[in-house]
């Protein structure tokens, strides 16, 4: 089965990223109909109806998520989370290369049926690259009329703001995103209050993922009706999967929500020659394992949640029987360890301990009983933490444990890695 | 009210209540380290997981608030194994120096490490090493490595205090507590951090290495530098004060002390402390007999005499210090050495809890974050988190701390712009803060005697409800103005004392626990007076400049050292016990005053006549003072009490700089930072400038430090270069 882009559809034409040549391939036409032929409440009902779940990993009905915001005459802010820091996930950067006015159309789009004025995109620090193309773009778009006062001459306004982050995971969260953006530490907030009744500087706030809201323009464009044509029911639309491991052509692939594993693995060109599967990690460093068993699940929320993992932000690493799963999770970990806000006890003293563990595994120091002991530490951490960092942090390591447990004993018994070992000679 | 059920029982709370609080209700006791009950939840320790029916996940009790219905578990086995798993691993990198650790023994990690944690670790990996004796000000050390990352000492200063000098760094496991970049944790509240840590991270500097809580025996004592008066667990060895702990209460402190309550103990270890009676033989002050000195001073206070001080006596050392004036025919006694007028309210006088409900607050010339820190503390929490008061700031000088509208005028003008902003003309805020039928609380330093008059009928003329609480005092000046120590009618106050000793008028005078030298407002009257022919006897603590020029000096115990009864600035009498052996031969104040009358009394009676007398007294307007602030205003300060600077508060004392309005400036022309002399007559004090619009035009503002009070109308600025 080949790819069916949507949000993508255009990502391979040649200066896409400019405006006119945006323009060219119908960009800003959905803006042009959402503000001129829809009211907000239109543009809003269609996107509740599409049933678009949140990208950037929980899959909050994104509609939903809009309806909490109170009536109350607050002014109202729609930030973007594009601050994408889970390893093995890869598409918010694509899209904010690619198409960055994708993006600037869907915001503004959402923005607008939300009743915001004011918007902001919380780009990773490190997308340097991303943060020109953005910046160049959002020029663009003030110079046509779509940013700013009076947009297309309607009486709508939106003054859109563009923050680069200084680079911890934990932002991704969004309520440790706000408080970064308003220069503070960046550490999850108590909830409640959430975000759409204090939010940002406290006024009620939508915090949407980079694919969320460029999902909105074909949604608009097409009509909820059309959106739920592709995916499941409970996961309707497509989504952009990020390919990466042992894969002959890693990358960014657009399917429909539901696609089975081994269509997404052949896309990316399958395996590399010689080698045989051996685990994927399905939505990113956050998700459990899921061993051959799996090869064909259906790659949606439901389905992944229903056999232990996560589908997440849709960071697929494919991993082949060259990969040492404890190398791999003790690189996990140490992941975790390093981005851990330390807030809460569990998670600041818990990733610390077990990255600990696992080095001394990985380098063949231990026994079987510490395997029990990191599946006790990661019991005392998932649902504990402050937030659901302790979670993510967990997954892999609790199921590295109970799926691979042979490959554990193994580093005892030779004392190290024996996939090292056969490296070196 | 909302019903829920905890381990099975019903409890009826207010909604809003959090779980942590209702169970406490019930007296089931919840673990926590990072939960504080005066701050808000961050529920970061994940000590007080709890099962909640219908919940997924154990939800932290400190950030969940009640529901009815709600049934709630602490004692589940899921909740015993989360508990137990966060110990384990706040122990994991935990240094385990409880041996050489100050809060070992009185140590909440230990105590629930004991109570709720597993009894050996599994914890095989090396520990982190982190700085062990970080310098975070001059009083409080941190040791990173005990740090549990709670947060209380942080969020006390951002929330409480209103200074966030002390921020979290680095992140993860590798997070500390740290000075902010460029800042150092020098807040007159800091040392609540030390009491607040659940751990042994913060300790004090002076208490540090000093015992073990096993060692020490507590007692319940009442801080004597200020008049709120907070309440004090002082805990000593073997006789000697080691270290000031709050102990908690509602109406006054609510668990909070300032460093100089916290860290004011120094002057009990003074060298300069007067350990023996002193009798001048020879033109030298030598050692006496009890006896023999009591018996001199007895000898040369007689004929016109006059007694000054008593604001820092004991109620019942004031009570019989009144007594030994009325014996004296023509005797005169005034407590307000300092030039305060007053420190009892002229009506409505108010309670430091009032300062929690009042909408409207008035700062009258006062400074209340220096004068009364912790009752400012409590107001500030009403400003920032509670009803959200509103301060009016009027006077000669504006105190900086809180956001307020500010009403600047020239000393003494204070009644008139009162007054008529009782008849609804001058600025807004005033006018309203007046008229309005709310609240209204007013701080006031009680120096301006005409003050008074208008005060007592502002009361009188709002409809809204008054609390007036008087904040310049001396810790007992409430008790030593109930005790009658000022003027009578046609009698002189301090300054009326000062000039008839100075003028060789005055055959004896009496210092009871003050120094005019140091305190008066004419320094050089003080002088004058203290270096004439009047028969000088001193009974203090510590040998101040004006004792070294008595011809009688009598020991004082302090008040960690005797009994006694301090009056605060809402009139509420606090007994305090003697909590550490008196210095040398130094004796309650109560009993020398005894011994000058020449009684033998108990404390019980002298207590009950002093209370009764206390519970008598009616406030009215007392004596004369002709003393009257005009071109120099002195900002209070509690840290340049002792004779030896105290190291740990040396950093507290008022910087020697003169503020003064841009006009005034402009005036002497100096500049903001310049380095100039204040010159009147013969007196040339070197000082700083600072240019602030806080200060009226034509008044020169100096700290309170040594020798500030021998300038005064004449008093103008000076170049350095231009005086040479």
């Amino acid at each position: 089965m080949s790819e069916c882009r949507v949000l993508l559809a255009n990502a391979d034409v040649e200066g896409i990223e400019r405006l006119p040549v945006y323009e060219a391939h119908g960009g800003y036409r959905t803006l042009r109909k959402g503000l001129t032929e829809m009211t907000a409440a239109d543009v809003a009902k269609e996107v509740l109806d599409s049933g678009l779940r949140g990208r950037g990993g929980a899959g909050f009905p994104t509609g939903r998520k809009w309806s909490f915001l109170p009536n109350d005459g607050r002014p109202r802010i729609l930030v973007c989370n594009a601050d994408e820091g889970e390893p093995g996930t890869f598409k918010d950067h694509y899209l904010i290369h690619r198409l960055p006015h994708l993006l600037l159309e869907g915001m503004i789009l959402s923005a607008y049926a939300i009743g915001a004025g004011r918007a902001f995109i919380y780009l990773r620090g490190e997308f340097l690259q991303g943060y020109e193309l953005l910046e160049a773009a959002m020029a663009e778009a003030h110079e046509a009329g779509y940013l700013g006062e009076h947009i297309l001459g309607t009486d709508y306004s939106l003054d859109l703001c563009l923050y680069r982050g200084a680079g911890a995971y934990i932002c991704g969260e969004e309520t440790a995103l706000l408080d970064s953006l308003e220069g503070k530490r960046g550490i999850p907030r108590m909830k409640p209050p959430f975000p759409a009744t204090a939010g940002l500087y406290g006024l009620p706030t939508v915090v949407n993922n980079v694919e969320t809201l460029a999902a909105v323009v074909p949604i608009v464009a097409e009509g909820a009706q059309w959106y739920r044509t592709m995916g499941t029911e409970k996961s309707p639309g497509t989504k952009i999967y990020s390919m990466s491991g042992c894969l002959e052509r890693p990358g960014n692939y657009e399917f429909p929500m539901g696609t089975p594993l081994s269509e997404l693995i052949e896309a990316a060109g399958g395996l590399l020659p010689g080698r045989r599967f051996k685990a994927v990690v399905p939505g990113g460093a956050s998700a459990a394992y899921l061993t051959g068993d799996h090869i064909d699940i259906a790659m949606d929320y439901d389905s992944l949640a229903a056999a232990g993992t996560m589908l997440g932000s849709g960071g697929v690493i494919v991993l082949d029987d060259s990969v040492c799963i404890v190398s791999f999770t003790e690189r996990a970990i140490e992941f975790f360890r390093h981005e851990s806000c330390g807030k809460c006890s569990p998670c600041r003293e818990g990733t610390l301990w077990m990255s600990q563990v696992l080095g001394r595994l990985e380098r063949g120091e231990g026994s079987e009983a510490d395997l029990d002991l990191l599946l006790d530490l990661t019991d005392n951490i998932a649902g504990r933490t402050f937030c659901a960092f302790g979670d993510a942090a967990v997954a892999m390591v609790a199921s590295s444990v109970r799926m691979f447990r042979d490959e554990y004993l193994e580093h005892f018994a030779q004392q190290g890695c024996p996939l090292e070992k056969e490296r070196v000679g | 009210m909302i019903n829920l059920t905890v381990d099975g029982r019903e409890v009826e709370v207010e909604p809003g209540t959090l779980v942590i609080e209702a169970a406490k209700k019930l007296g089931i006791d919840i673990p926590i380290f990072c939960y504080h009950p005066r701050m808000k939840p961050v529920a970061a320790c994940r000590m007080c997981l709890v099962a909640i029916e219908k919940m997924g996940k154990l939800q932290p009790a400190c950030a969940t608030q009640v529901a009815d219905g709600m049934v709630v578990y602490t004692q589940r086995a899921d909740v015993k194994k989360a508990q137990a798993g966060v110990l384990e691993f706040l122990l994991a990198q935990h240094p385990l120096d409880c041996p050489i650790c100050d809060k070992g023994g009185e140590c909440p990690l230990q105590d629930q490490a004991f109570a709720y944690g597993p009894g050996a670790t599994r914890f095989s990996e090396p520990k982190r090493h982190l700085h062990k004796a970080w310098p975070l000000g001059p009083r409080i050390l941190l040791d990173q490595e005990r740090c549990v990352q709670c947060q209380r000492c942080t969020r006390f200063m951002e929330e409480i205090v209103g200074d966030p000098a002390l921020v979290l760094k680095q992140r993860g496991a590798e997070t500390v507590v740290d000075v902010a970049e460029g800042r150092a944790l020098n807040s007159p509240f800091a040392g609540n951090t030390i009491e607040m840590c659940p751990v042994g991270a913060l300790t004090s500097r002076p208490y540090r290495f000093r015992a073990r809580p096993w060692d020490v025996v507590a007692v319940s004592s009442v801080c004597p530098h200020c008049p709120v008066g907070c309440n004090l667990t002082v805990t000593n060895r073997d006789g000697h004060l080691l270290r000031v702990l709050s102990r908690e209460n509602e109406a006054v402190d609510q668990g909070w002390l300032c460093d100089r309550g916290r860290f004011g103990y120094g002057f009990l270890t003074d060298p300069a402390r007067i350990t023996a009676p002193l009798v001048r033989r020879h033109g030298e002050l030598q050692e006496a007999s009890w006896e023999e000195a009591l018996a001199a001073a007895r000898a040369g206070l007689a004929g016109r005499i006059g007694i000054l001080g008593g604001g820092r006596l004991s109620l019942e050392a004031q009570h019989l210090l009144s007594r030994l004036r009325d014996q004296h025919d023509g005797a005169v006694a005034d407590w307000r050495v300092g030039g305060q007028h007053t420190a009892v309210a002229p009506a409505a006088q108010g309670h430091i809890a009032d300062l929690d409900e009042a909408a409207w607050v008035l700062f009258l010339e006062s400074d209340p974050q220096t004068e009364t820190p912790v009752a400012w503390l409590r107001l500030r929490q009403n400003v920032v988190h509670g009803r959200g008061a509103r301060v009016v700031a009027l006077g000669p000088r504006i105190a900086p701390g809180l956001p307020a509208s500010q009403v600047l005028y020239r000393p003494g003008e204070g009644a008139r712009v009162l007054a008529a902003a009782l008849n609804g003309q001058g600025e807004e805020a005033l006018v309203a803060a007046l008229a309005t039928e709310e609240h209204l609380a007013v701080l006031w330093n009680g120096k301006d005697p005409a003050l008074y008059a208008v005060l007592a009928d502002l009361a009188g003329r709002r409809s809204g409800r008054t609390s007036i609480l008087v904040t310049g005092a001396e810790g007992n000046g409430f008790g030593a103005e109930a005790m009658g120590l000022t003027p009578r009618a046609g009698e002189g106050g301090v300054d009326r004392l000062l000039g008839q000793a100075a003028a060789g008028e005055l055959d004896g005078l009496f210092l009871a626990g003050a120094d005019p030298l140091r305190q008066a407002p004419d320094g050089r009257l003080a002088e004058a007076a203290l270096s004439g022919e009047c028969f000088v006897v001193v009974a203090d603590v510590t040998m101040s400049p004006a004792a070294s020029l008595a011809d009688v000096v009598l020991p004082l115990a302090a008040f960690a050292e005797a009994d006694g009864t301090l009056v605060n600035m809402e009139g509420r009498a606090q007994a305090f016990e003697p909590s550490a052996t008196a210095a040398g031969q130094s004796q309650a104040d109560w009993l020398v005053m005894a011994g000058l009358l020449e009684e033998t009394v108990t404390l019980d009676e002298v207590r009950a006549a002093a209370l009764a007398r206390l519970a008598a007294f009616k406030p009215a307007a007392p004596g004369a003072q002709d003393w009257q602030e005009a071109a120099v205003v002195r900002i209070p300060t509690l840290y340049y009490r002792g004779v030896t600077p105290e190291p740990h508060l040396v950093s507290m004392e008022p910087a020697r700089v003169v503020e003064v309005a841009p006009a005034t400036a402009r005036d002497f022309q100096v500049s903001d930072g310049e380095e100039v002399l204040v010159a009147d007559g013969e007196t040339e004090l070197a000082v700083r400038v600072t240019v602030t619009d806080s200060v009226v035009p034509g008044c020169l503002v100096l700290g309170d430090w040594p020798g500030s009070n021998r300038v005064g109308a004449g008093a103008r600025l000076v170049v350095r270069e231009r005086s040479v």
